[in-house]
This record gives C-alpha cells, structure tokens and sequence, in this order.
C-alpha cells in the first residue's frame, strides 16, 4: 500500500511542488496521476522512488517509512518497484536482450535465473525475434515495450510509469496500456502518470487530478479540466 | 555466490572503463609512471649514497690524544665517562705502542718507521744497525658512535675532559686530559646533509606529482562517470547498491595504479641497471648495487602508490560526482 499523508515538498530554490497531500493506494490498484505541467505530477514519482525526500508529512510505501528511510536503504525500497520513463532510458551501446538482463544483472541474480527470465519477459512484450537488435534499429512503442519488460524482470510490486506514452503513437499508447492493464490483473500496483486526456478518458480507471502542487480530485471515470 | 558473481562482474566493468577511456586512462597511467620513476630514482641512488657512505672507512670515529701528564687512574675515568656518554658510544683505550703497530701496518714501507722498534733478527744479520728510537705517539682513545649520535657534541665533550696535575710550585691545577682530536664528523655531515637534500627534493616531487597523478585519475574517473551517468541513474533506478554502482570505478582506479606500477617498475629496472648505474660509474661514485637487492622494495613502494593513488583518486571522484 502506498500512503501520503499531509505530504509537502519544497525545493532548495523554494518551489513549493506539492502541499498537504493525502492519497492512498492500495495493493493491487491501477491509478492515473494527471494534471498539466508542473502541477506535481513528476515530484510525486520521485517521491515513491525516493529521488526526493519529503519536506513534510508521511510517506509510506509497503514496508518502508519514506519519510526516514535511511540512504543505504533506498536501494530496496526501489527493487520493490518497476519504473518507466517517457524517455525509455535504454542503454543504446547494450541489446534488447542486455538491456533487460541489466536490471537483474545489478541485483546480483544467477545466471541461469536471468537466460530462463529474459525470454520470457521479451515474451510478455511480444519483443522475443527482436531480443538481439540495439535500441536505435527499434520503434518508439519497441523502446517503450523494452522498458515495460525491464521494469517488470524483477518481480516489483508496483509499477511506476512517467508519461509511458509520451513518446509513441495513439494505437502503441493504448496497446501499452493494455500492457500495464495485464500486469494489474497479476496484482501489481500500477501508477501511471499522464496528461493524455482521451487515453485516461477510455480506460475509466481511478484518476487523481494534481494542480499546483494539490490533490483535486481523486475519483474513478476520466480526466476532469 | 552472489558477492562472487557481483564481483566478477564489476571487475569486468572496472576494464570496460578503462578501455572505453583509453586515452585519458593512458595519460593517468603515463603521469603514475613518472611519480613512480622519480620515487625510484631518487629512493635507489639515496641508497647507493649510504652505500658509498659505508664505504668510507672510519667515517664515525673520533681518535683522542690523551696527555701525557694523565695516570692510568685518569685514563681508566675518561674512558669510562667517554663510554657513558651516550647508548651508541664505545670508547677503546689505544696505547702508543698499538699506535705505532697500527701506524706501520696503514703505510708499510712507504715511511721509514725502523728506528722506533726493537732490531728483528733479520735486520741483526743482515748487519743494518740503528739505535732504538723513543715513541714519539701518544696514547689514545678511539671513539666510535652511531650516526644518531651528535658528533659534534661528543666530540666537543672529549675534548673539556679534564685532569689534575702537579704544577712546578706544587700546587695541584686542573689541565684538558685529552690535548687534541681528529675525525671526520665534516664528512658525514656533508653526506648526511646531501643525503636529506635528496630526501627534501624526492619528497617535494614526489608530492607534486602525486597530486597531478590523483587529479588526472580522478578526471579520468570522472570522464567516465559522465559518459554512463544515464547508465548510473537506471542502475539507481532498478535498485543497484551504492556499492554496485561505484565499484567499477574504484576498479578502474586500482587498474590505473597496477598498470602505472607494472611499466614503472620495468622502466626503473633498465633505467637503474643501464643508465643510473653507467652515470654512478663515470662520476666516481663507484659500482652501485644490482637492481635484485632493491626490487622488492622498489615493487612494494610501486605497487603501494600505484593502489594508494588509483582507490583514492576514484574514490574521491566517485563522492564528488554522485553527490552532486
């Protein structure tokens, strides 16, 4: 479960990204962050992943206590989460195939635990004949479709997607969406953050509206202007 | 197994990253090379100073020329005062005739010393007659100390030892019990002033190019890390350790060090055996020892900088980078 409880984040320079904000999600659920730019939106992720440390308040994700979490913890916490960027954030000098083995590779896993994983995380993603291709011979939804199957090669309890569709087209947007709609019903935690209107719109899920740094709204349908 | 594989792992990265920035590795290598070389250098011909210093006979001997006016009771007190003087010293009684026996055996036949020893048989048969002649030497003492000592001091006290004596009107006056001395304390302070010189200037370079060697290492180093910094971040990003993450650069570093120390080592060994060498012959000072006796040392300083620079200059760079 995750929990913000009168959460507030300021940076050095002063901005204030976030104030007061409370919002729960429980195991299992698929939720959209949405709001224009720089409501919040980003500050919030990296929060989760611990790139930020609240300024006030609670944070609670799973077993750690964010708020507290010492340094040479953060590492756990984020082995416990996959994230996708709009970016992609591949390794352009490594295959497909390295790419995915990478994330287990930093972990320490076995060898014949990732030749066994890999394949059938490229599989998952439909990427399995292009598992020896570099990320510049492949397609922006590819891109992104590599970075799903990394984020998801270790098992993470939830899902954090930045702008997952920021980079593809309309029908790739949907087809990774349903991409993370499969990992849902698997029982992860799926965070996707969006300013996609129609994409929200369509899939009818719970949506958590940021704007200047607040929560306001948080109810299940579509994007609310 | 896991520590194992990790580590096997991040070595195999330290080498990806030395060859991915192989010209600034090469720089970093090359500048470690010269520190090293001008340690050695200075280090191997210090020791072949001491050598030479070694070699110089009586070096730490003070010889002093007791008065003839002193009994054996005095003798036996300055003796022992000389002896008692400091941890390093000894102090051995030469009598005149020792004197003269030593004086025949340093020159031969180079003096004509005959006339003051009793006639050998074969000189009685040969018919060479000469009237034996007084000892004109006077009895001594020699003094040896340890180059810790202050010889100047020591030989400072040799010379105040007094005694007393009976002067003509029959009164009793303290006189200097030793009336001169010789040694070469100039000597061993001329090489060991030249000797801690050497010492002072191989220090300042050394220092100067460590600091040069630690900069260009960790620019290396840092190079590196901006080169894979989107590499570090989802490194970050999937849960790598802080260790994981920075262990390859550490690595990179130590390969730096062992590299620098490896070429400098087999530099030093041709500069020494075909160069240093040549150069001590042709000015005197002599033959150097072979390059065998210093090895080990000169490997274990190498390897030690080598180690030394690379971890801290990564290190460092490491902190800096991943801290800002």
């Amino acid at each position: 479960m995750i929990e913000f409880q009168n959460v507030s984040m300021v940076y050095p320079n002063g901005t204030v990204a976030l104030r007061n904000v409370n919002l729960t999600v429980e195991d299992g659920e698929f939720v959209f962050v949405v709001g224009h730019s720089g409501a919040g939106k980003t500050t919030l992720t990296k929060l989760l992943m611990c790139e930020e440390r609240v300024s006030g308040g609670r944070l609670t994700v799973g077993k750690f206590k964010l708020e507290k979490l010492p340094k040479r913890k953060i590492p756990y916490l984020r082995r416990t989460m996959g994230v996708v960027f709009q970016d992609f954030r591949l390794f352009d000098n490594k295959t497909v195939y390295e790419n995915v083995a990478f994330a287990l590779r930093v972990i320490g896993e076995r060898p014949s635990i990732i030749k066994k994983k890999v394949p059938a995380f490229l599989n998952l993603v439909e990427l399995t004949d292009k598992a020896e291709c570099f990320p510049d011979e492949l397609s922006g939804g590819e891109k992104q479709r590599v970075a799903f199957a990394r984020a998801l090669v270790n098992n993470p309890e939830m899902i954090i997607a930045d702008e997952p569709t920021g980079n593809v087209d309309p029908k790739m947007s949907e087809e990774l969406i349903d991409l993370l709609l499969r990992v849902n019903k698997l029982g992860k935690t799926v965070i996707v953050v969006t300013h996609e209107k129609a994409l929200v719109d369509h899939y009818k899920k719970r949506v958590v509206t940021i704007q200047g740094g607040e929560i306001t709204s948080d109810r299940a349908g579509g994007y609310e202007e | 197994m896991k520590m194992i594989r990790n580590f096997f792992y991040l070595i195999g990265q330290g080498f990806v990253g030395v060859f991915r920035n192989s010209i600034m590795s090469t720089a970093s290598v090359l500048i470690l090379v010269c520190c090293m070389l001008i340690i050695g250098t200075f280090s191997l011909v210090i020791s072949g100073l001491n050598q030479s210093l070694e070699q110089v006979k009586d070096l730490n001997v003070i010889m002093a020329y007791i008065s003839a006016s002193a009994d054996e009771k005095e003798i036996a007190d300055m003796q022992k005062s000389i002896s008692e003087y400091s941890a390093g010293v000894t102090c051995v009684f030469v009598g005149k005739d020792e004197a003269l026996e030593r004086l025949r055996e340093d020159f031969g036949d180079d003096v004509y010393l005959a006339p003051y020893f009793e006639p050998s048989g074969e000189e009685e048969e040969s018919g060479v007659t000469h009237a034996t002649r007084a000892n004109p030497l006077p009895d001594s003492f020699e003094i040896t100390f340890e180059n810790d000592v202050q010889a100047e001091a020591l030989n400072n006290f040799v010379c105040n030892l007094k005694i007393e004596v009976m002067n003509p009107n029959g009164v009793r006056e303290t006189v200097p019990g030793i009336t001169d001395t010789r040694h070469r304390i100039g000597l061993v302070e001329k090489f060991s002033n030249a000797r801690k010189g050497m010492i002072v200037l191989a220090g300042l370079l050394m220092a100067v190019l460590l600091i040069v060697s630690l900069f260009v290492i960790m620019n290396t180093v840092r190079l590196g890390m901006f080169a894979r910094r989107e590499e570090i971040a989802v490194m970050r990003y999937v849960g790598a350790t802080k260790t994981f993450v920075v262990m390859p650069f550490i690595v990179e570093g130590i390969i730096i060090g062992l590299a620098a120390a490896v070429l400098a080592f087999i530099v030093q060994y041709y500069l020494y055996t075909y160069v240093i060498t040549d150069i001590a012959l042709n000015y005197g000072l002599g033959t150097l020892a072979p390059f065998g006796g210093f090895a080990k040392y000169i490997a274990a300083a190498f390897l030690g900088v080598g180690l030394f620079a690379g971890v801290i200059a990564s290190g460092i760079s490491v902190k800096r980078y991943l801290n800002a």
